[in-house]
Parts: C-alpha cells; structure tokens; sequence
C-alpha cells in the first residue's frame, strides 16, 4: 500500500489530507516543514510527496527541488492558492505531477494524486527497462570472450547502480564444486571490498529474496565487515536447485531499499540465474563431449595396441614354429659336427697348434649356431619355469664366469650382500644374463666400463647392468624388447626379448634407461622370496 | 686300451640319424666301450632282449618306434638296465617322460662330453654294483 508524506504549515490542512487519504487506503505522516520533510524522507522511504507550496523557511518548490535531489523519481502533488498559476507552473517545472488549488474537495485530491502516482509507476517502468537495457546488451551479446569473473564484474556493474547499493558480490557454484564461491565482488568509486563469502551459508537457505540489517547479519556472521545499512540477499534459483545468490549491500546508511529497486533487481536476478544455468549446461555439455573424444581415442588407441599385440604374438608364432622347425634341423649335423671334433681332439692331442686352434673356431662356432636355435626355441612356447630358491649374487657370479668379457672391457661387479634368495629358474636366469652381458659387450666395440651387481629395492632383488657404450636412441626405446628388433648388422634381434619373455615368466621386470652416447643401464627385478617363516628369505 | 681284453662292457646305441651313430661309436671306442648300434626304438628293444648290454644311450625322437616308447619296454624288461636319453629338444615334456619311465639322465644335443663320459662310467659301475648284490 503506498505511503504518502503530507506537508503543510496549516494543521486544518494536514488533518484533512490524512484523514482522506487513510480513507483511500493510503499510509500517511504529516509534517509542518519543508526541513522536517527532508528529514523524514531521509529516514525512510514514501511513494508519494504532497506539499504546500507557500510556507515560511521553506517554499514548496524548494523543498520538491531539495527532494529530488535525493529522490529524483519521488512523484509529488503540490497545493497551491486558487489562481496562483505562475507557482503552480514553477512547482510543476521542479518536478511535480500535478497539483490542487485551495480550497479542494476529495474528489479533486484523489485524482491528483492517482495521475502522480500513475506517472511515478510510468516512469519507473521506463526507468526499469533502461536499466535492463545494458543487461541484456550483456546477456546476449558476446559473453563467449569474457571469463566468469569478469563477466560477473560487468553485472555487478550494472546491478549495483540500479539498487543505489554501495558494494556487492555475485556467489555462484558450477564448475568442480557445488559450493558457492565469490565469482566477483566490487564497490562502487573503488575502496576495500568486504568479504562476502560468508553469506554464501545465509543464500543457501533462502527461497526468496530478502532484505536485511546489515547489523542482524554481523551478530550472526562475524566474518562479515558490512556498513550500517541495508543488504539484499537474492539467491539465484535454477527451477529446483540453487545456483548461488546476488548480494547487494548499501552503504549510505539506509535500512531499506525502494521496491521499485527490488523489482528490477529481482528481474536482473532472474536473467543472471537463466543465464549461469546454460552457461554450466553449455560448459557441462562441452566437457561431456571431451569426454566422449577422450573415450574414443582412447579405446582407438587400446584397440590399435592389441592389434599391434596380435601382430607381434603372429609374428612370434611364425618365429616358434620356424624355430621348432630350424632347430629339428639343425641341432643334430651340429650334434654330429660336435662330436666329430671331440673326436679328433681326443685323437690329436700332441698335434700341431694351428690344428688345435681350428679345433677350438670350428667347436666355438658350434655353440654360437647352437645358442641361436636356442634362442629361436624360446619363442615356441611358453617358457616352463623351474623355479628354486636361489642366491642371486651366485647367479650373477656364475653367469660372469661363464660370458668371458672381451680384453678392452673392465668388468666391475659389486654384490650387496645380505640379500634374500629369490626363487628363480636357475638356467633361465643364465640365458637372460648371457644375452644383457653379450648386449652390453657388443655395445662397446671401443672398449669400455661394464659395471654390474646386485640390490635390494622395494622387496625386489635387482640385477643391474650398466655399460659404457653407445646408448639407445630415444626413437628406438619403444622397441628394443620387441623380437626381430635390431639396431646391430649381426644377430636377429631375440636377444632382448627372450630377456623380457624368461624374466616376465618369473614375475620379474625388466628395464632399461639410456641417454645415447653414455650408455644404456638394464635393470632386471625379481621379487625376493617370502620364506614361511620369517616372511623374507635371507642368504 | 691296447691291450683288447681289457675293454669294458657292451653299449647299445640308438640313434636314426647315421652321422650320430658313427661319432658315437667313435668316440665310445676310443674310451674302451664296446658300442652295438641300432637305428631306431623297435631295434633297440629286440636287441636288449636278446643281448647283454651294460648301458642304452638312446635318441628320443626316431621313426618306427620313439625312444621313450622303447624306454618304458626296456624298463619293463630289464628294470635294471641304465638308459640314457638324448634330445636335440630337451623340453619339458621329453624330460618329464625320460624321468617317469626311469631314465638316469636326459643329455641334450650337442653332446657335452665332458658330462657323458663319466655319467657312463658312473651308472654302469652303479648297475654292476647292484646286479652283483642282487645275484
């Protein structure tokens, strides 16, 4: 129901005003001043002015033309004496509606005041929608540039001017959390922003927009740093859910705002939560569809690997079968040739030097062939493992022994002692480190250091080889376990994989790291053996 | 070794490859054996049957009849008599076999001689042991 201030220096005046508007259905407060009637209207907020024009210390134009400064939309009605057309003229020019001339009637009061109030709402309308007219500029114009929070700076920029609010602050959630979050906060003509995070708690239980003392919510939230004045708390609703809220709090002391301040706010309010929801659907809907192209990649990429997988495990069937095949044929003439020598050795004891020495190339170059077809076997099948709990400084002592390291390479083994026994395939393990010793001698044709040994990491007991030589390039890491991958002119590229074949078989890892040109390290893991009682064997 | 009574016992060896067998006579000789051949399981076991061997060394895989086949019916009949097999595959399953039918090693192709020629030497004294207490 709207409120009207009565002002006039005659009480008989006065009376007759609120007696008659009460009966219209107005609130009412009189005053016999323009200075009281500043005064009040500082104090709260009334819909409708009505003041004597001529009254001592201060005119009725004076005191419209001092209001208005303060209100500029305030509607007013001036009384004025009959036929005094030039003040009535000079009240309508500062700013009143309309006017009445004594003496006047109810009928006369009545309509003046409904056409002031009529054009007051008229011309708050329009107020209004110039309001909203940069908002929607923003709303629909090119917000896909802007961040959130400076697309949230911008509202603020126009919300707050419009509920003549000090500072304010848009909370909203979306993104990773549900929880509100400041996005932007700023004070009018600049100064330190109070921290509104706080009220993040107060919006989350609101339904609807309220107005509030910014006193009641200090006693409530200490955090909170606000001026003696009015808060208005919006929270920002997505049909059944809680976007977040709008928090506009004036400075000026004022307790309250004007309703027509709240309905633009509240008609703001709603663009900004519409336009949050689609932005976090749109957002959401972008996400989902990276998801989806990551899930599509992925699985291409999963799907090109068990390709890949098949092609290989084809590759090394063929391997198999051709090494089943080669090693039928092979291994009997080189049994024969074999014997053969030891038989002319057994023959030829005091013979002639060079026949021993040929002797020895041609038995050497028997167990070279022989080791290829053993290498070709590996592939037929799925190595069968004999495991037993073995020493690992003695499998590393015994395969140095047996992989005589050429003149112009130093071997350095160190052996950490101490270590648990590992349970492994004693002759597996030999074949995998004659191929990393035979690899790593090969990879220093200059000569160069070979260090190897033992240690314990992670309850694995670690085989290491780590050589001086070449290096592998970084292109051909990828593939240096793969069979039939060589970088050497000699060999057929099985050594390395028959490594990873015997060593993943014993549930063991291997790897390796190099940089080119400073040597390649491989590291061979075998998990230590758990003894039943003591939980770790020990050597 | 010159003089010819002093050599050692009767060996039978079996093999179907020829260049096997006339190494392993060979060499058997000149280490004073006295090697009988045959050239696959069948032969083998018909020479058992009628001849007094002190050893088989036997290759696994022949035509006609396989060496563990042979194994397990000279195993039947001379329980006594130590075999040795051969193998230019010695994988799981030919061991596995060799072992079952009680074979005293499983030797792998090529040949290490330095491990064959006292394992002969072992299991035939071990073989004379026994038949000597048994008798």
């Amino acid at each position: 129901m709207p409120s009207v201030l009565i002002v006039d220096d005659q009480e008989d005046v006065r009376t007759f005003c609120s007696r008659v508007l009460r009966r219209l259905g107005y609130q009412t407060a009189s005053v016999a001043s323009g200075r009281e009637a500043l005064e009040l209207l500082d104090e709260q907020p009334f819909d409708l002015l009505i003041t004597d024009v001529m009254m001592p210390e201060m005119t009725g134009t004076e005191l419209l033309e001092r209001a208005r400064e303060q209100l500029p939309d305030l509607p007013a009605v001036v009384i004025t004496g009959y036929a005094d057309v030039d003040l009535a003229t000079r009240a309508i020019r500062a700013g009143a509606c309309d006017f009445v001339t004594k003496p006047f009637g109810i009928p006369d009061l009545k309509e003046a005041i409904e056409h002031a109030l009529e054009q007051a709402s008229l011309a708050e309308e329009a107020g209004r929608l110039k309001t909203l007219d940069p908002f929607l500029e923003l709303l629909s114009g090119n917000l896909a540039g802007l961040d959130d929070q400076e697309w949230a700076r911008r509202i603020l920029d126009i919300v707050l001017p419009a509920a003549e609010a000090g500072c304010g602050a848009i909370l909203l959630s979306g993104g990773q959390s549900d929880e509100l979050r400041v996005l932007a906060a700023t004070r009018q003509g600049g100064g330190p922003i109070p921290d509104l995070a706080p009220l993040a708690e107060r919006l989350e239980g609101l339904h609807e927009l309220r107005v509030v003392d910014a006193q009641e919510l200090k006693r409530d939230l200490p955090g909170i740093c606000l001026e003696r004045g009015a808060v208005m708390l919006v929270p920002l609703w997505a049909e059944d859910h809680l976007l977040g809220g709008l928090v506009l709090a004036r400075s000026d002391g004022r307790l309250s705002f004007q309703q027509g301040q709240i309905e633009t706010v509240r008609v703001l309010a709603a663009q900004v939560a519409a336009y949050w929801e689609n932005h976090c659907l749109v957002r959401e809907l972008a996400e989902w569809n990276r998801d989806l192209e990551r899930c599509v990649l992925d699985r291409t990429r999963s799907l090109r690997e068990a390709q890949d997988k098949l092609l290989r495990s084809e590759r090394l069937a063929t391997v198999g079968r051709l090494g089943a095949s080669v090693a039928h044929e092979l291994r009997n003439p080189l049994g024969v040739i074999n014997n053969s020598i030891y038989y002319l050795r057994t023959k030829l004891r005091d013979a002639n030097p060079k026949i021993t020495k040929h002797l020895d190339i041609v038995e050497r170059e028997v167990g070279t062939a022989n080791g290829i077809i053993t290498d070709l076997m590996s592939f037929v099948r799925v190595p069968q493992m004999r495991l037993e709990l073995t020493d690992a400084n003695q499998l590393l002592a015994a395969a140095l022994a047996r992989v005589p390291a050429p003149a112009n390479v130093e071997v350095i083994p160190s052996y950490t002692q101490g270590l648990p026994l590992v349970q492994a395939d004693v002759d597996k393990m030999q074949q995998v480190f004659t191929n990393l010793l035979q690899n790593a001698v090969q990879a220093m044709p200059q000569g160069g250091v070979l260090r190897v040994g033992t240690e314990m990491s992670e309850g694995q007991v670690v085989f290491r080889f780590r050589d001086s030589g070449v290096g592998i390039a970084e292109e051909d890491m990828a593939r240096i376990f793969e069979p039939l991958f060589t970088t050497k002119a000699k060999g057929i590229g099985l050594g390395l994989s028959i490594v990873k074949l015997l060593i993943e078989a014993q549930e063991g890892v291997v790897r390796v790291s190099s940089q080119p040109g400073q040597g390649a390290c491989f590291t061979v893991a075998i998990p230590a053996a758990v003894s039943e009682t003591e939980g770790v064997a020990v050597a | 070794m010159s003089d010819a009574m002093e050599r050692k016992e009767l060996l039978l060896v079996v093999d179907d490859e020829a260049g096997m067998r006339d190494t392993l006579i060979d060499i058997l000789e000149e280490y004073d054996w006295r090697p009988q051949l045959a050239c696959n399981g069948l032969e083998a076991v018909k020479m058992v049957a009628s001849g007094d061997y002190a050893l088989v060394l036997m290759d696994i895989r022949m035509p006609i009849m396989s060496g563990i086949e042979a194994l397990a019916r000279i195993a039947q009949m001379r329980p006594q008599l130590p075999v040795i097999m051969m193998s230019a595959y010695a994988d799981q399953e030919a061991m596995d076999a060799a072992e079952r039918f009680g074979a005293r090693a499983l030797m792998r192709k090529p040949l290490d001689w330095s491990k064959l020629l006292p394992l002969i030497e072992q299991a035939v004294s071990d073989a004379c042991g026994t038949s000597s207490a048994s008798s």
